[in-house]
């Protein structure tokens, strides 16, 4: 199965990519297509929605990323997969721009290059769920333990957020966090448990 | 440091890999394999696997949309007992109503959704209950409970048509499914293949015998224009007293084994608005058969008569009629009239049926049946095997069918190998390689034909995306006529324009090597103009002048001597010669734009059909253009400039001879305005609705009105101003992501009107001054938006710099100051073409306000200031600027030398001849 960790395959198209195959680039791209329209998804201003399909801004950041594949070469450590995020992480940012002009967020300072994405907002996350109920009865089963986890995971701070969102939903790996975050792998590692802990705690104060 | 990751981290990674793989594993499982860190695992884990849940939740049916929790299993007097059916807008559940002890449906509107419209949502409901007619759902009430809105109707013993229809296509096995619903529309679908008692026996039908496919069958294909039949006549029915539908489609279209139909939903999708139906997440469903002028906003009768013929098609057709598109591919789709001939689908689809379903689906609503009565009236002619009414208009389908070809897929194929292209083009082309594999996985069938579609259309997409039509509001957006774009600028870069440039040269290209292919070289002529658009906005003048005339050679060559008399291709024309008008006004030629404006004057009144709403409304927007070229500020302002150069006038008669000639020049613009603003009222009144555009024409009508008439006819300009800043405040509100309005609103009320000498006051001065700095305010909030779009700029200093001048009670040195600053960054913008206007015209106000100083008599107050102002201004610029600055310096001088400075007079005047050397010979005067 071709799972993100597998990086295998993305090495050996980032090293053709670089030595001029444009097929590589469109493979590449089509392998990581559902995580990072999955990343669209998650991170569009809420008030895109229908106004802009997460496939609209995969075609605008792949022609972006057709345009820049030259930099891929300059980036030799630059893991294949986060070179395309970095791509569709701009283009949504431009396209938060040119619709909502000032009033689309800007990135926290804190956060940083490499994230280059608008941060998840509990909006986004709340939207992303509510989407998702199928049918009346599934919803009131899960409605009060996902509105739960829900509330938990907007109490938490920014970057403990983001980094369960890129594990989780973005299904990024350990190695993949910390060249995002500019962590080290056993900084990534320790955030993550640390993101994971007190979750659990901003969700357990209410049953204990 | 080293490299280690923590151990709980590790294995949580190892624990939902596997999880992720289907592997079926638990937090006990890894608590006992590795008791050492047994505690975290049961503490951590869980909350792990509860947010691989929630991610699973929402991406296993992020398509699908579903309105929100569960409501009660009461609602006051209703007691919830099974959910039938749920669609975009709500969920129906059957229930009882205790008090009557009746059975009904009820529909559920998710809490919240209605906000603070409520009231109109009950309001229309009201409406639709008061509609009686055997083919449309009873509805006995509204209420609202606990948050949910609902109305509770009667409980109709059918399943709605989008399920019948999936068994009818097959996609649902005649077998599957034990629910009674399944049931029932498995035995509905079955209903269809059954001829009218009276008809067995008939020629066509198998004697008694059900025949078991429905292509092909003419039995079924009566059956479906008998229900059309059913549907006419509700609609009429509900036409007649004044109810829109406004959303038919399959699924709100019961059907009961007696082969009745019943209509539900009337109205409702009204009371929810669009972006309700955006949020629903049922766009999609919902715009598969919305009328493209609904798309902009625009309902009518026969938007509901497009709706039904599409629901007729895909039954006749056996899939829905745009089937298979996204969102943006989807509407562009039903703006461009690309359905396929009916019988192109289906060879067997009767002929009349056929054309009876395309004249109800036609693009341009007049092509439509004019009232649903026509349309069964001319299905039931069919059933009587009578003439029909409707004529085949298949040449306007023929435009679209290029892209069903082979042929132009090798020719795709041939331009990507001959790779000659620029990197935006190849990019665009390796995306269309890409797509094309992601679509290979989806669907294999019609793979050449289709696959050319999806990527020509991914292209047309790119470039949507790129130029800008906002898909925010595709209500408003008129991509016929390029609406929102020639008249909204959109946030666009001068690379966007050069990729767009680039793309547009691929067009041509493509094009060439289809010569024959009329229509993709019409789509290439008008892709060449919307780059002119663009370059226009963004004040690239030059750019956007040669887009334009490639785009009017193009259309050359496609008719003879560059016109058509078709409307929509006329308008397609008159857009690019009505461009370059434009453009060529911004640059100040104003007898060549004046040409051009004629030349698309001229075609568009020779357009023989059908002289549509579009047509008219661009008849007015040409007739507006010309005005403007009489009078409008640049125009006028340059004439302004030519009498500075050449000197006031010699003599009183020399003088009366100009004064007559700009009156003579506004009675042709006012001539102009007025014959706008008569289409654009004309237009509305024959029409239901008011569309936005109309209104906004209709204001700028008024705009340029009130300016030019002014001076003779006070009264009338200011009611024409007044009634232009309301039409204006309302779209402003009404539409206030859409630029375009807000805009002409700033523009609008950047120029209040002069008040007549006697009648200054206090009052009319602050009046005056809170409208400028509202306008002030909007071009400010445009500029922050688009920061390169030179004329939200632009306005925002003449708004700026109008403000300074705006009260007499203002203290003038800070109005000097102000006009100081904007003056300033105007001229670090003044190599631009936008930008020179600019200083043009502050360098214009500034002499008039130095000429007000000098009549009031400050004379101490100007000379300081004007002085400090002298010194601060550049002195190497060249060109017009540099003559009317050395203007400002001559007049500067005059005014020094009454104050008995004669060596601040003689150092203003070497200024100004350092930078008009051919002041000098003018001298004083």
């Amino acid at each position: 199965m071709d799972t993100p960790s597998d990086s295998h395959n993305d090495v050996e198209l980032a090293t053709r990519l670089r030595t001029g195959d444009d097929e590589a680039l469109a493979q590449l791209f089509s392998r990581h297509r559902e995580r990072l329209r999955h990343m669209v998804r998650l991170r569009c201003d809420p008030r895109l929605t229908g106004r802009v399909d997460p496939d609209d801004i995969l075609q605008e950041a792949w022609l972006a990323a057709h345009t820049r594949r030259g930099q891929l070469a300059e980036q030799p450590d630059l893991p294949p997969f986060l070179w395309l995020r970095l791509i569709v992480g701009q283009t949504l940012i431009d396209t938060h721009r040119r619709h909502l002009g000032t009033r689309a967020r800007t990135a926290a300072r804190e956060v940083p290059l490499l994230l280059a994405a608008p941060m998840v907002s509990s909006e986004c996350l709340a939207r992303h769920l509510s989407a998702s109920q199928t049918s009346p009865s599934q919803a009131a089963m899960r409605g009060e333990a996902s509105e739960e986890l829900l509330a938990a995971i907007n109490g938490l701070a920014p970057i403990d957020r983001e980094v369960l969102m890129l594990r989780h939903f973005e299904e990024l790996t350990n190695d993949e966090v910390a060249e995002v975050l500019e962590l080290s792998r056993t900084a990534a590692s320790n955030r993550y448990v640390r993101a994971v802990t007190r979750l659990r705690h901003a969700m357990g104060t209410e049953d204990e | 440091m080293t490299d280690e990751r923590n151990p709980v981290e590790l294995l949580a990674d190892e624990f939902v890999t596997r999880q992720r793989r289907g592997e079926s594993v638990t937090v006990d499982e890894y608590a006992r394999a590795h008791p050492h860190l047994a505690a975290e695992i049961r503490a951590l884990f869980p909350t792990v696997a509860a947010l691989e849940g929630l991610k699973r939740d929402a991406s296993s049916a992020a398509e699908r949309a579903a309105p929100g929790p569960a409501p009660p299993p009461r609602l006051g007097d209703l007691r919830l007992i099974d959910e039938i059916g749920r669609g975009g807008m709500g969920v129906v559940y059957e229930a009882v109503q205790e008090s009557l002890d009746r059975t009904v449906a009820v529909k559920v509107l998710p809490r919240g959704r209605l906000g603070t419209r409520g009231e109109r949502f009950r309001r229309e409901a009201q409406t639709a209950s008061r509609l009686h007619h055997t083919n449309i759902v009873p509805i006995f009430g509204t209420g609202s409970h606990d948050g949910y809105e609902y109305y509770v109707m009667q409980r109709i013993r059918g399943v709605g048509l989008d399920q019948v229809m999936a068994v009818v296509r097959g996609d649902v096995d005649a077998t599957d499914g034990h629910e009674p619903r399944d049931r029932l529309a498995r035995e509905v679908a079955r209903s269809l293949l059954t001829p009218e008692p009276a008809e067995f026996g008939r020629e066509g039908s198998p004697r008694g015998q059900t025949q078991r496919s429905y292509r092909g069958n003419p039995i079924y294909y009566r059956n479906v224009a008998r229900l059309g039949v059913q549907v006419a006549d509700a609609l009429e029915h509900a036409h007649l007293q004044g109810t829109l539908h406004r959303d038919i489609k399959p699924s709100n279209l019961l059907l009961d084994t007696h082969r009745t139909i019943w209509v539900t939903d009337f109205g409702l999708a009204k009371a929810l608005e669009h972006e309700d139906l955006t949020r629903s997440g049922d766009i999609v469903g919902t715009l598969r058969y919305m009328a493209p002028e609904q798309t902009r906003g625009a309902c009518e009768t026969r938007s509901d008569i497009y709706a039904l013929g599409l629901t007729l098609y895909e039954m006749v057709a056996l899939q829905p009629a745009f089937a298979g598109y996204g969102k943006s591919q989807l509407l562009q789709k039903i703006l461009s009239g690309g359905l396929p001939p009916l019988r192109s689908i289906d060879d067997a689809a009767p002929i009349d049926l056929a054309t009876i379903i395309a004249k109800a689906c036609a693009t341009e609503p007049t092509d439509r049946y004019a009232a649903a009565a026509e349309l069964g009236a001319d299905l039931q002619r069919f059933l009587d095997g009578r003439p029909i009414k409707a004529r085949p208009v298949s040449a306007v389908w023929t435009v679209w069918r290029w892209c069903q070809r082979n042929r132009a897929t090798a020719a795709l194929a041939a331009c990507a190998v001959g790779a000659a292209l620029t990197a935006g083009i190849s990019g665009w082309i390796g995306y269309g390689i890409t797509s094309r594999a992601l679509d290979g996985e989806r669907a294999a069938k019609d793979r050449a034909a289709g696959n050319l579609e999806l990527s020509l259309q991914a292209f047309a997409d790119v470039f949507d995306q790129l130029s800008g039509p906002d898909l925010a509001l595709p209500h408003l957006e008129d991509p016929e006529t390029g609406e929102l774009t020639a008249l909204g600028p959109v946030s666009v870069a001068p690379e966007d324009a050069e990729l767009l440039g680039h793309i547009s040269q691929f067009y041509e290209r493509f094009a060439e090597r289809n010569a024959e292919d009329v229509s993709l070289r019409w789509e290439a002529a008008k892709a060449r103009r919307r780059v002119g658009d663009i370059e226009r906005r963004l004040g690239r003048y030059p750019e956007a002048r040669s887009a334009y005339e490639r785009a009017i050679e193009l259309y050359r060559g496609l008719a003879p001597d560059g016109a058509d008399t078709i409307g929509d291709r006329a308008v397609d024309i008159a857009l690019a010669y009505n461009g370059l008008g434009k453009t060529l006004r911004d640059e100040r030629e104003r007898q060549a734009a004046e040409t051009a404006h004629e030349h698309a004057l001229d075609i568009l009144q020779n357009v023989e059909s059908p002289r549509s709403t579009t047509v008219a409304l661009e008849t007015a927007r040409t007739l507006n253009s010309l005005g403007a070229c009489e009078w409008s500020p640049r125009a006028h302002y340059g004439r302004r400039g030519g009498r500075w150069r050449r000197g006031e006038a010699r003599t009183p008669a020399e003088a009366d001879q100009r004064r007559m000639a700009g009156h003579q020049s506004l009675r042709d613009a006012a001539k102009h305005h007025r014959a706008a603003l008569a289409i654009v009222t004309d237009l509305q009144d024959n029409s239901t609705e008011r569309h936005p555009q109309m209104r906004f024409v209709e204001a700028r009508s008024r705009r340029f009105l009130s300016w030019v008439t002014a001076r003779e006819h006070a009264e009338a300009a200011a009611e024409h101003d007044r009634t232009a800043v309301a039409l204006l405040e309302g779209l402003a509100a009404e539409f206030p992501d859409v630029d375009a309005y807000r805009f002409e609103l700033a523009e609008t009320l950047r120029h209040p009107r002069r008040q007549p000498r006697g009648e200054r006051s206090r009052e009319t001065d602050e009046a005056r001054r809170q409208r400028v700095a509202r306008a002030l305010e909007l071009f400010r909030d445009l500029e922050e938006k688009h920061p390169n779009i030179p004329s939200y700029r632009a306005g925002r200093l003449r708004a700026q710099f109008e403000s300074t001048t705006q009260t007499s009670e203002a203290p003038r040195a800070q109005a000097l100051t102000a006009m100081r600053d904007v003056l300033h960054e105007q001229l670090e913008w003044a190599g631009t073409p936008t930008g020179h206007q600019q200083v043009r015209q502050s360098v214009w106000m500034l002499r008039r306000f130095v000429g007000r100083l000098q009549r009031t008599g400050r004379h101490d107050l100007l000379a300081a200031e004007t002085t400090l102002l002298a010194a601060e201004l550049p002195t190497d610029v060249r060109g017009e600027i540099a003559r009317l600055l050395s203007s400002f310096h001559q007049s500067h001088a005059r005014e020094l030398e009454k104050g008995g400075d004669e060596a601040g007079a003689l150092a203003a005047r070497e200024r100004a001849e350092a930078l008009d050397p051919t002041h000098r010979s003018r001298g004083r005067d």
